[in-house]
């Protein structure tokens, strides 16, 4: 198509379509003016020479249309007629007249500006039901299109808004919280963790954990957790911090895996909670518990060594009374010792401080040690308490002495106190190839299956506390499971109701592992604990 | 020839009680009731092995092994550690400082006769 420059003057024409054909005019290289009234026209046309002139027939009177195409018309401009119904061109002498359905090919056509295109098929702005149908379907897009940047933008809305309360949220918590994506970059740090890490958030959000170069004991445990991450699902433990000041703070550093929505690991999520007032004081109490301990074994060692001497007839032989009576002081003093330590692993409760004493242990010495406190209670109830096992030499396992007996003994007084008068307990250990295995079985009760996984809690007790009759402190099996993992095994509980119970496990010989056996090994010395939620 | 042990012990009588476990086994037992002065006994007796109290009024067992093991004339004598108190990692610790064991009280008259036994000839 050839196109041809000239000057247009629009008269009249509601905004919107004068615009339009200003724009039309231009895409062809033609410039165009729009008069905003006839004055205005009248002066456009004192001072400029036009090419042609477009009238808007819906805008104007007739007889001013009339008018204006005369006077134009007179100077030698091509006048144009524009309208929605031809019949509005009625008396106006018009060189062309144009509807909305000529397209602004067919408008710049009748001006003169673009020459008719010859065999160029039919003129834009036909009808046809093609074209009509694939307008319709543009129309529809762009709909669409609208509908979709609508719902984009009221989502983001949702979002910044979920996004502002969440941080506001994080921001008010009295813990610190750090969160970081699968990579270690940080997506989030509350206040509270600025201040104990000594990070700045607008700093170091964005900024990878593990690169930082800040410096800092709860920093290098973070990234020590963080690097680790991919065997936990939640871990925590207690770390010791020296503030600026040359005091000690304690920070509780829980660190939990965030996953998405589909429940794939998405990052970290960091919790820093300052224990020190708890730690101090937990500190105190063991500290405490410790001399009233050694207090109360400075004694008994004496009542336990003489009574022992007598019973071995060192000091003298004895008549068959005064042996039962020696065997009888001999056996309430290992259950006063057994009390004594009951009480010191009070303030075992949050140390995580089991299993620390490793030596070579003679299991079997252990086991055969573990029954005697209770052989008294047994024989009372006309409960029959029998050690099976533990002939001869390879019962040598690495382990904490004092803690192991410590398991047994709860695994054993628990059977005797549940256990019904007259009933059985067999203590057995057991050698299985790679590792000893300790079984405590009783004909009691049983275990109701619901609380089996229970009974190892902190001073759980199946019983009502204000009705039970067995007493206890609730904190046996809490221990038994304690010391077994730190052992690197795990205590076994097999029960039903009526049926009595038997709780086993199993302990490495040296140089073998529990993991050999097919039994979870969980490392010792670690202080990540296993989270059990699921 | 006797062999000797030397407790040194603030308790009377976890030295009586103790002295009589060791002597109906066979052994010559010395006592001392304090640090300085079971150094001292150390150095004169030269006994064949020491049983040493952590807790202890002047300077505590820690201290006295330290001190033990720093004397040429003290420091191939077998310390056995011997406390009522609970340690943390007290077995560990008095093994880096150089004891032979480490035994609890209070404790059973025929393990603490096997420990010693075990111990007894390690001296150098």
């Amino acid at each position: 198509m050839e196109q041809v420059t000239t000057d247009v003057l629009v008269v009249g024409c509601a905004a919107a379509a004068g615009q339009a054909m200003l724009r039309a005019l231009e895409s062809v290289g033609s410039a165009g003016v729009r008069a905003e009234s006839l004055a205005h026209a009248e002066e456009l046309l004192a001072v400029q020479g036009f090419g042609a002139v477009v009238l808007g027939l819906d805008t104007m009177a007739p007889a001013e249309a009339r008018e204006v195409a005369v006077a134009t018309s007179g100077r030698g401009l091509r006048v144009v007629g524009f309208g929605s119904r031809r019949s509005a061109a009625e008396g106006v002498p018009l060189d062309t007249f144009v509807g909305p359905a000529d397209g602004p090919e067919g408008f710049l056509r009748a001006l003169g500006v673009v020459e008719s295109a010859v065999g160029t098929g039919e003129p834009e702005g036909v009808d046809s039901p093609e074209v009509h149908r694939l307008r319709e379907r543009c129309k529809d897009l762009e709909r669409q299109l609208e509908d979709h940047a609508q719902a984009a933008r009221e989502s983001s809305d949702s979002y910044n808004h979920d996004l502002s309360r969440m941080t506001n949220l994080v921001g008010s918590i009295m813990d610190g919280i750090v969160f970081t994506d699968m990579e270690g970059t940080i997506t989030l740090l509350n206040p509270i963790a600025e201040e104990m890490l000594g990070l700045r958030a607008f700093m170091v959000v964005g900024r990878n954990l593990l690169d930082l170069d800040a410096e800092g004991e709860l920093l290098d445990a973070i990234r020590d957790g963080i690097e680790r991450g991919a065997d936990w699902r939640e871990s925590s433990r207690t770390i010791e911090v020296h503030t600026p000041d040359q005091d000690l703070m304690y920070v509780k550093m829980r660190l939990s895996r965030v996953v998405n929505y589909r429940g794939e690991p998405a990052g970290s999520l960091v919790q820093l909670q300052d224990v020190t007032s708890d730690y101090k004081t937990d500190q105190l109490k063991n500290q405490y518990l410790s001399i009233v301990a050694h207090e109360l074994r400075t004694p008994l060692t004496g009542i336990k060594t003489f009574s022992t001497m007598l019973a071995k007839g060192v000091l003298g032989g004895l008549t068959d009374k005064q042996e039962r009576v020696v065997e009888s002081i001999r056996e309430q003093s290992l259950r006063l010792e057994h009390q004594i330590d009951k009480l010191v692993n009070l303030g075992h409760i949050e140390s995580n401080d089991f299993g620390q004493d490793l030596e070579d242990v003679d299991l079997a010495e252990v086991v055969r040690q573990s029954a005697v406190p209770f052989e008294q209670a047994a024989n009372d109830r006309g409960i029959g308490l029998i050690v099976e096992g533990g002939e001869g030499a390879g019962w040598t396992v690495r382990g904490d002495r004092a803690d192991l007996r410590r398991a047994i003994q709860a695994l054993v007084e628990n059977a005797v106190k549940f256990c019904a008068d007259g009933g059985h307990v067999n203590v057995r250990l057991i050698d299985q190839a790679n590792s000893c295995r300790v079984e405590v079985e009783d004909d009691g009760a049983g275990i109701d299956p619901r609380y089996q996984k229970r009974i190892f809690e902190k001073f759980f007790q199946v019983e009502d506390p204000l009705t039970r009759h067995h007493g206890g402190s609730g904190l046996g099996l809490f221990f038994v499971k304690n010391i077994v993992e730190a052992h690197g095994s795990r205590v076994v509980v097999e029960s039903e109701l009526g049926r009595g119970a038997r709780f086993s496990f199993l302990l490495p010989k040296p140089g073998a592992s529990v993991a050999d056996e097919g039994m979870r090994a969980v490392t010792p010395q670690t202080s990540v604990e296993p989270n059990n939620n699921p | 020839m006797d062999r000797t042990v030397l407790i040194i012990e603030d308790e009377k009588l976890i030295i009586v009680s103790t002295q009589m476990v060791l002597e109906a086994a066979g052994f010559r037992v010395e006592s001392a009731d304090n640090g300085e002065e079971g150094i001292d006994k150390a150095r004169t007796l030269t006994p064949d092995l020491i049983l040493l109290d952590i807790m202890m009024p002047g300077i505590d067992g820690w201290e006295t092994l330290t001190r033990l093991k720093r004397d040429p004339e003290t420091s191939g004598i077998p310390v056995i550690i011997f406390t009522a108190r609970e340690h943390s990692r007290g077995h560990q610790k008095s093994t880096e400082m150089g004891a032979a064991d480490y035994f609890r009280k209070p404790f059973e008259p025929d393990e603490l006769i096997e420990l010693v036994e075990k111990h007894v000839g390690e001296k150098v």
